[in-house]
């Protein structure tokens, strides 16, 4: 079996020996996941690069206290992600500011595509003001199941609560967008039409 | 509204192969000696508070014991590592310098270059302007200008003593994580400032009146070990008697 077909358990125990290239793999699998949710939650392609790194570092820092027990990491990192940018939110973004790189200081970005990720971040911002009128606990649950596609029962086992709850969870923050989001009915008179 | 969620993208080439590299790095490596922080949050707490601290002075000398040896060895950085030297910015490159540095900091006013030094970890440009100070990485392989950290205030008062100073912590997450402090000392005193963090110390660069060093540590510095020692700052008048110390509150 070569390393690419391994899961991610197999995976994350050869790291755990010592085994980088599959940590690195590890990162190829679920970085890209790893870096939308970020992104999803704090509004900033920028802080989502820097937050990506330090989930997966973190992650790496608590190996000797996790063990798989699926076979796909991501429920967890997903997780792991959150839990990153609700601690260290506050601070990180002060931190963020002023470690951040200068963006395409390697590689140019093309104008096309800076202008597409802005265009992200505006909508993205807008969204997290609504979506940050919600409880905690359905933020989260939003976040994992209907923006990153983890299933409810992978989300209950990460979340350490029942499938039902988590269910219920996405239903009440789904409801509750819906009244947020939903422009208000403007009257559209002039003065003369009106009684 | 737009309320639907922008598509998912992909992290940029650039950055991915850079995260990578420094994953399989930091997994393939040997476990880090755990010195430092409840990690993430106290080392970003002393970028939050650690801004603006002033030396203690203590007179003329208080019986501590002469400037330390330059740069223990130790375990991480090593003493190489941890070298601090001045860079001399020819006299034509410095507005160029300084432009890249107030632009990339995104802030106004007009700056002067006070100092620059290198180390293990690259090239950092101290700019101050009367009320903002900046700590400007330049000079990369792309000949890029981006700010370490950007301190409204700067040297600004309270500076009835003699020394003062600017310290901050950076865990930046390309390379190293490091540990800066900047200030100003008077210079008809101080002779030398060191710049002490567990079991290194070294040799601040010292021009004008200014002072900058920085103490680069391993990459995932801030996300492993306990709690982070406190840096000291320490300066010495030209007989090498201590004349005032100071160390971050946070």
């Amino acid at each position: 079996m070569t390393i690419e077909n391994r899961t991610d358990r197999e995976l994350w125990d050869d790291a755990r020996g010592g085994d980088g290239g599959a940590f690195g793999l590890l990162f190829d699998r679920h970085g890209r996941a790893v870096y939308n949710h970020c992104f999803r939650l704090v509004g900033s392609w920028g802080a989502a690069e820097d937050l990506t790194q330090a989930v997966f570092l973190l992650a790496w820092r608590k190996r000797a206290r996790v063990r798989m027990t699926s076979d796909s990491a991501l429920p967890w990192l997903l997780s792991v992600a959150t839990n990153v940018v609700r601690t260290h939110h506050r601070s990180m973004t002060r931190w963020l500011r002023i470690a951040r790189r200068l963006p395409g200081e390697d590689v140019p970005d093309h104008a096309e595509e800076v202008v597409g990720r802005i265009d992200d971040e505006r909508r993205m911002v807008e969204l997290l003001a609504a979506v940050r009128e919600l409880p905690r606990n359905q933020q989260e649950a939003l976040g994992l199941c209907v923006w990153s596609g983890v299933s409810y029962a992978e989300a209950a086992a990460v979340l350490g609560i029942a499938e039902v709850s988590v269910r219920a969870r996405v239903s009440k923050a789904r409801a509750r967008l819906r009244d947020l989001l939903t422009p208000p009915i403007v009257a559209l008179t002039t003065s003369e039409e009106a009684p | 509204m737009n309320t639907t969620l922008p598509p998912a993208r992909d992290l940029p080439p650039h950055r991915h192969a850079r995260i990578r590299a420094t994953l399989v790095r930091a997994a393939s490596e040997p476990p880090p000696r755990r010195w430092v922080a409840p990690a993430l949050s106290m080392a970003t707490a002393i970028v939050a508070l650690g801004l603006v601290m002033w030396f203690v002075p203590l007179g003329g000398g208080d019986g501590r014991a002469a400037g330390p040896a330059t740069t223990s060895a130790a375990a991480s950085p090593t003493a190489d590592e941890s070298i601090v030297r001045q860079v001399r910015v020819p006299t034509e490159d410095v507005p160029e310098l300084v432009h890249g540095c107030v632009d990339s900091a995104k802030v106004e006013g007009t700056f002067e270059l006070k100092l620059a030094f290198a180390d293990a970890a690259g090239r950092l440009a101290v700019l101050y302007s009367g009320d903002k100070l900046i700590a400007c990485e330049f000079g990369g392989p792309a000949g890029e200008y981006r700010p370490a950290f950007t301190v409204l205030g700067g040297f600004q008062p309270p500076i009835s003593a003699d020394l003062n100073l600017v310290s901050t912590v950076e865990g930046s997450p390309e390379h190293a994580g490091y540990q800066v402090v900047i200030g100003r000392v008077d210079p008809a005193t101080t002779a030398r400032v060191t710049l002490t963090q567990k079991d290194v110390t070294i040799d601040a660069v010292l021009v004008g009146g200014v002072y900058a060093a920085r103490i680069v540590r391993p990459l995932d510095w801030w996300l492993t070990g306990d709690s982070p020692p406190p840096a000291v700052v320490d300066a010495y008048n030209a007989e090498g008697d201590l004349v005032g110390s100071a160390s971050p509150h946070y």
